[in-house]
């Protein structure tokens, strides 16, 4: 692997990361109001406990991915394949993060307006960030690639 | 009917809000080191946990 590859799968690394917190920083944010609206008596027990599982699945996965990110980053540094780590991660984004957030968003279509409202805010981030990701693997997938070709 | 164009907006406004709260957040995480990030990542899955954990203590709080 050259200098360069390990430079751009590193920094596809990190946005990686960043992402990630934005992943957690949504999905905690919908166990909240999740959790509020049930204390104050606007949704029953089923639906708040459905939504808390689809977040607790939807978390799960977060953090499996996030395990895939770190393990990543030792074997960039170690001096894996670039290309093949980020092929890695993307597998596991896709089956750890995607299906888990699409679970959650069908989990939530019998909430009340008001509280399907902000939870619905929240799934639309999720959603963009879940573009943003797909963005990244592709950026960095075309770029590796072409490197491997110039040092071909 | 008037209840329902306002429950539309209140709808968006909520979805809004919701948006721009969670990315004036998420925003701080680009001035980070590698290591600020690490840190902040894993204080993100505690609260993320807790959350969790509480809307289940709240069907059994025992």
């Amino acid at each position: 692997m050259t200098g360069c590859d390990k430079a751009k799968a590193l920094t596809t690394v990190r946005q990686a990361d960043e992402l990630s917190a934005k992943l957690l920083i949504y999905g905690r944010n919908i166990a909240l109001a999740n959790n509020e609206s049930f204390a104050r008596g606007n949704i029953p027990a089923a639906v708040h406990l459905t939504t808390n599982k689809a977040v607790d699945t939807y978390l799960k996965g977060v953090d499996a991915f996030l395990a895939g990110i770190v393990a990543a980053k030792k074997a960039i540094a170690a001096g894996s394949n670039a290309s093949g780590q980020v092929d890695i991660l993307k597998a596991l984004f896709d089956r750890e993060v995607v299906a888990a957030a699409l679970a959650l968003v069908n989990s939530v279509t019998a909430l009340p307006p008001g509280l399907a409202g902000q939870i619905g805010g929240w799934l639309a981030a999720i959603q963009l960030a879940i573009s943003s990701f797909r963005v990244l693997f592709a950026d960095a997938q075309i770029s590796l690639n072409t490197e491997v070709q110039h040092y071909a | 009917m008037p209840n329902g164009i306002l429950g539309d907006v209140d709808h968006v406004r909520l979805m809004v809000n919701a948006i721009v709260e969670g990315r004036i957040e998420a925003k701080t995480v680009q001035d980070m080191t590698d290591e600020q990030l690490v840190d902040y990542i894993a204080k993100l899955q505690k609260d993320a946990r807790d959350a969790v954990e509480a809307g289940y203590h709240q069907h059994d709080p025992t």
